[in-house]
């Protein structure tokens, strides 16, 4: 009964993923061997110390940070030598004269019971943590997929304004290249025709597919990119109507370029480059960052360098959640400090026209 | 219609390679045209180019001729870059021609991705782009020249790997299936597979398809360009996507 309660706990709180069943049963039968026969006949302070140690090698079949498994079975073990001391405490309350093996019997009954509420309550608090994480990811995508827009609009706005502003001094322009001609000044035409060019093309417009819901997040993420990188790249050539939920592909284009910037802002090659296609029914993404030092892998999945601990991996769990929901595939490779993202989606093609 | 020959280093039974261009401006046809030789030049191979200036007047050449490349414009005056790439793929059936679509947005239609192109370039058109174009075309240009050897009731015979649409087994049977004719052989998937190019994919205990001749591809199921719909099994699945990934993105 207490092994189980232990094992509750070491599932709850380490990671499991790797562990070999059959070797897990063996460890913990060896235990309850070790509990029956061996630790009664140890005496009393050899025998509280030797139940810590039992517990602190049970963690050891499971992947956590040393740390964590200490405190763990620190935890527990406290726990016991509490409700030991407990129990000790209402003897000399109320009966003195209890015999020694129903004193023993309230002893675990007690553990028992303040170790499962313990476990219930580290349950209720690690859900509670799991939903307020989602919710805060999800206003963050919200937070982006606004500013997406607003920068698009903003990126929309000033496009038209130069043709706007090209069109009102077309006449002058128009002056002054006849003039050009006349005296046959072919290389100063040149120059004056690739200065209207540069005054007319907006440079914070990276992606224009006609897909507005790609066109704001790309422009966005890649101003970004081209603030922090130097040698960033970009191809998108897929078709206006394409069926992907914006939400979606906020998921995926917004967590795997934070990563890829994040990754390549600390190389000195700060490269980046970005590719979508499409193929009927299917979008194929490919981004390619450098990277520098070691890629955190875990459960052989990828961990995000990232400090901060609340949103640890959390990302590429999400890109992966939805790439599912599209029967989707995401294969991550990374080789010669070159890192690669490459995603396929099946988006279906728009519904067709029903005939009369 | 104009023609121009250029013979670099010219080596005795070559294949001469042909590019056509077709575009309603006469300027981006020669800028394409001057970068395509300059290419050929740097890389030293025999290459012919063909220029049209309408859509009408390159089905009617189409017809009669073959390429190996065309640049087409998506916003020709009187056809559109798709009705042509639709003459193209589905009245002439001419799936092995690298199309490169070039147009002056970078914005496009649904019905330009059922031609299967190449690529998309964006005007003014980059040197970079159309040498890394050529190359890719170049690449497949050779895969189609290979030729597929089996032997049937004691006798060989030969079908270029370009025509075969997928090969289904059948008890260990393989029928070869082009969009012509369908062809019989002894034989199993799983020594057959190692053998193939790697535009060849296994989707299914007994399917084998080409991915030149896959219009359309769903999670489970693809459609082929003589019309034929092929399931993915379930075990494959995985495999099938990451195999079509790696394909598009090469390597």
């Amino acid at each position: 009964m207490i092994l189980y309660i232990y094992y509750k706990y070491m599932h709850s709180f380490l990671d499991t993923a790797n562990v070999n069943r059959m070797r897990e049963l063996s460890v913990y039968l060896l235990m309850l061997l070790w509990l029956l026969t061996i630790t009664p006949s140890l005496p009393a302070h050899w025998e509280s110390l030797s139940v810590f140690l039992m517990i602190f090698l049970l963690t050891w079949q499971y992947e956590a940070p040393f740390v964590k498994k200490l405190s763990l079975a620190l935890f527990i073990y406290g726990s016991y030598v509490f409700c030991m001391l407990f129990t000790g405490y209402l003897l000399i309350l109320f009966d003195r004269n209890m015999r020694t093996d129903t004193f023993a019997a309230a002893q675990s009954v007690l553990f028992l019971i303040f170790m499962y509420l313990g476990e219930q309550l580290a349950e209720f608090a690690a859900e509670r943590a799991g939903r307020l994480r989602r919710r805060l990811a999800e206003s963050e995508r919200a937070k982006r997929q606004l500013l997406g827009y607003a920068n698009q609009m903003a990126v929309m706005k000033r496009s038209e304004e130069k043709v706007r502003g090209l069109r009102h001094d077309l006449k002058h322009h128009l002056n002054e290249l006849m003039f050009l001609a006349e005296r046959d000044e072919a290389s100063e035409i040149k120059e004056y025709i690739k200065s209207m060019d540069a005054f007319m093309t907006y440079s914070r417009e990276y992606v224009s597919s006609g897909n507005t819901d790609i066109d704001s997040l790309l422009n966005l993420m890649l101003d970004f990119a081209k603030k922090e990188l130097c040698d960033v790249s970009c191809k998108v050539s897929i078709p206006r109507e394409l069926a992907i939920k914006p939400f979606d592909l906020n998921v995926i284009l917004g967590n795997l370029l934070d990563n890829a910037i994040l990754a390549a802002k600390q190389t000195p090659e700060q490269y980046l480059k970005v590719r979508i296609s499409y193929k009927p029914e299917m979008l194929l993404i490919l981004i390619e960052n450098s990277y520098q030092g070691s890629v955190h892998k875990y459960k052989g999945q990828y961990r995000s360098t990232k400090k901060d601990g609340l949103e640890h991996g959390l990302g590429l769990e999400n890109v992966r959640h939805v790439v599912e929901q599209y029967d989707g595939n995401l294969e991550i490779t990374d080789e010669n400090q070159l890192f690669r993202v490459k995603a396929v989606l099946y988006v279906p093609a728009q519904k067709e026209r029903i005939s009369p | 219609m104009s023609v121009l020959t250029l013979n670099f280093f010219t080596q005795e039974g070559t294949p001469v390679y042909r590019v056509g261009i077709c575009d309603d401006e006469k300027n981006t046809c020669t800028a394409i045209e001057k970068m395509v030789c300059e290419y050929a030049k740097q890389n030293t191979f025999t290459l012919e180019t063909f220029i049209w200036h309408t859509g009408e007047a390159l089905c009617e050449a189409l017809a009669k001729t073959t390429l190996d490349l065309l640049f087409l414009d998506i916003e020709l005056i009187t056809t559109s870059g798709i009705a042509v790439g639709r003459y193209i793929r589905n009245e002439l059936e001419y799936h092995e021609m690298g199309i490169v679509y070039i147009s002056a947005k970078s914005s496009y239609a649904m019905e330009l991705f059922k031609i299967r192109p190449l690529d998309f370039l964006i005007k003014p058109v980059k040197y970079e782009d159309v040498a890394q174009m050529i190359a890719s075309a170049r690449m497949l240009a050779r895969r189609n020249k290979l030729i597929f050897e089996y032997r049937t009731k004691g006798n060989y015979g030969t079908i270029p790997y370009k025509d075969i649409v997928c090969f289904i087994s059948d008890n260990k049977k393989i029928n070869v299936m082009t969009s012509a004719s369908a062809i019989v052989f002894n034989g199993r998937l799983r020594d057959l597979l190692p053998q193939l190019p790697d535009n060849f994919i296994q989707i299914h205990q007994s399917y084998i398809i080409n991915l030149d001749h896959m219009l359309s591809c769903k999670y489970d199921s693809v459609k082929m360009s003589d019309g034929t719909q092929l399931g993915i099994s379930q075990p494959y699945r995985k495999e099938v996507r990451r195999q079509i990934a790696e394909f598009n993105w090469g390597e």
